[in-house]
C-alpha cells in the first residue's frame, strides 16, 4: 500500500487497461498473490472440502430399510453405531492390519534401492534406475493388476517357477497357513498383500531416495571417523535422517491400502476390506448414509496415524 | 573401515535388483502373455505362441472407441467438448 509513496519517482500512469492492471497489481502485492491463490483455494474449498462436508453429512442421514429411500429430515447416529457391529469392525481391523504389513514390507524393499539410487548411482545408470522405479507408474494400474493374476494363479508363473525348483511343497505350506492361505496364490491373502506391495512400492521408493539425497556425506564420513560401523551408522545416522522420507512414503501406502477396493476384490479370499464395503453400500445396497460414515473410517485413521508419526518425530528433521 | 565405500555391497546390490526384478517382471509377463496361444487359462509358461490377439483387438470396434474416449478425455481443451457431445447424444433417442 505504502510502495507507491516510498518509491521515489512513481512512473506516470500508462494508458490502456491491462497496462493499468499490471501497475495495479505491481503497487498491490497483496491483491496479486490474492488473485493467484483465490482460484486454486476455490477449489480446494469448494471441490474438495465441500465434498468432504457433503460425505460428513451424509452419514448422519437415515436410510429407510423397506423402500431403501434416503430420510434427509431426521439426523441419526445409528450409522456410526452400525460401524461397531463385530463384522464391521472385523473389515476395519483387517484393512488397518494389512495397511500396516503393506506398511512395512515397502519400507523394506524400497530402502535398498532408494540408498543405491541416492549414494552410489551416477549419471545414466541413475537415470535408468529412476526409469526402471517410473515406468511401472507409467503403465495401466489394472494391467498390473491382471498381471499379478498371471503371476499367482494356480497354473500361473510362481507356482511353475517352485514347481522347477522343487519347491512346491513350501507354496502348498504357506497356502496352507490359516490367515494368509487359501486355495492357490490368487485367492489367497498372501497374494493381496504381494500385490498390494508391488503396486505401491515405486510411492515409498521415491520420497526415501529424497531424504537420502539429502544426507552429506561428510555425516557418514564423520561417523565412521568416530568409529561406528555399517550397523551403527546405519542405524544412528542414515536412518533416523531418512525417517521423514519414510514417513511420506508410508503416508502414501498406508493411505492407498485402506482406501482401495479394486486389488482386494481380483486378489484375495472373499473377505471384504473397507473400500470394497463402502462400494457395495452405495452400489449394490443404495446405502450412501451408512457408505459415507464407513469412508470416514480412513480418514480418522490416517488421521491417528500422522499424530502417532508425528508423536514418534517422523516429521522433526524435515 | 569406512561404512560407506564407493561402490555398494553385495547385500545392496542384491536387494537392489531383487527391488527392480519385483518391479518389472509383472510387466514382461504381460507382454509374455499377449503372444500366448492359450485363451482359456493363465498356464504358466504359454503351451504355443500366436500373434492373432493383435489382429482380433485390432478389429474389435469397441476396443477402437474406448481408444478414441480416452484419448478425447484426456486432451485438456477437448474434455468439456467430448462430456458435452457424450451427453447429447446418449439424450438422443437412438
Amino acid at each position: 500500500m505504502t510502495m507507491a509513496e516510498t518509491l521515489p519517482l512513481a512512473p506516470p500512469a500508462r494508458r490502456g487497461a491491462l497496462r493499468r492492471l499490471s501497475d495495479v497489481l505491481y503497487r498491490h502485492r497483496a491483491l496479486a498473490l490474492a488473485a493467484l491463490l483465490v482460484p486454486p483455494l476455490l477449489w480446494f474449498g469448494v471441490v474438495y472440502l465441500g465434498s468432504l462436508f457433503a460425505l460428513l453429512a451424509n452419514s448422519f442421514f437415515a436410510l429407510d430399510e423397506f423402500s431403501g429411500v434416503v430420510d434427509r429430515s431426521t439426523l441419526t447416529l445409528k450409522n456410526f453405531r452400525d460401524l461397531f457391529d463385530p463384522a464391521n469392525l472385523d473389515v476395519v481391523w483387517r484393512t488397518v492390519l494389512m495397511a500396516t504389513a503393506v506398511t512395512l514390507a515397502c519400507t523394506v524393499i524400497a530402502f535398498p534401492i532408494a540408498y543405491t539410487m541416492a549414494r552410489y548411482a551416477r549419471g545414466p545408470h541413475k537415470a535408468l534406475l529412476y526409469i526402471a522405479v517410473m515406468l511401472p507408474l507409467w503403465s495401466s494400474y489394472l494391467v498390473r493388476l491382471y498381471a499379478w493374476k498371471l503371476l499367482l494363479a494356480k497354473e500361473g508363473a510362481i507356482g511353475w517357477v517352485l514347481a522347477e525348483l522343487h519347491l512346491g511343497w513350501l507354496l502348498d505350506a504357506l497356502l496352507a497357513t490359516p490367515g494368509i492361505g487359501g486355495p492357490s496364490l490368487s485367492f489367497s491373502r498372501l497374494g493381496t498383500f504381494v500385490v498390494f506391495v508391488y503396486m505401491w512400492l515405486p510411492f515409498m521408493i521415491l520420497p526415501i531416495q529424497a531424504a537420502i539425497e539429502r544426507i552429506p556425506g561428510s555425516l557418514i564420513e564423520a561417523s565412521s571417523d568416530l568409529g561406528a560401523r555399517g550397523a551403527t551408522t546405519f542405524w544412528k545416522v542414515i536412518f533416523p535422517l531418512a525417517m521423514p522420507g519414510i514417513a511420506a512414503g508410508s503416508i502414501f501406502t498406508f493411505s492407498l491400502t485402506l482406501g482401495d477396493y479394486i486389488i482386494p476384490q481380483v486378489i484375495g479370499d472373499s473377505t471384504l476390506f473397507i473400500g470394497q464395503v463402502v462400494v457395495r453400500q452405495q452400489g449394490v445396497a443404495g446405502n450412501i448414509p451408512f457408505a459415507a460414515a464407513f469412508s470416514l473410517v480412513p480418514i480418522v485413521v490416517i488421521g491417528v496415524y500422522l499424530w502417532f508419526a508425528k508423536k514418534l518425530g517422523a516429521f522433526d528433521a524435515l | 573401515m569406512r561404512s560407506d565405500p564407493s561402490r555398494p555391497g553385495w547385500g545392496l546390490r542384491a536387494a537392489t535388483w531383487g527391488a527392480v526384478l519385483f518391479l518389472h517382471i509383472p510387466l514382461a509377463l504381460i507382454i509374455l502373455y499377449a503372444f500366448s496361444a492359450e485363451d482359456k487359462s493363465y498356464v504358466f509358461p504359454p503351451p504355443a505362441l500366436t500373434t492373432q490377439w493383435f489382429a482380433v483387438a485390432w478389429e474389435r470396434e469397441d476396443v477402437w472407441a474406448a481408444i478414441g474416449l480416452s484419448l478425447r478425455v484426456a486432451t485438456p481443451n477437448d474434455t468439456v467438448v467430448t462430456f458435452a457431445s457424450r451427453e447429447t447424444s446418449s439424450s438422443k433417442p437412438t
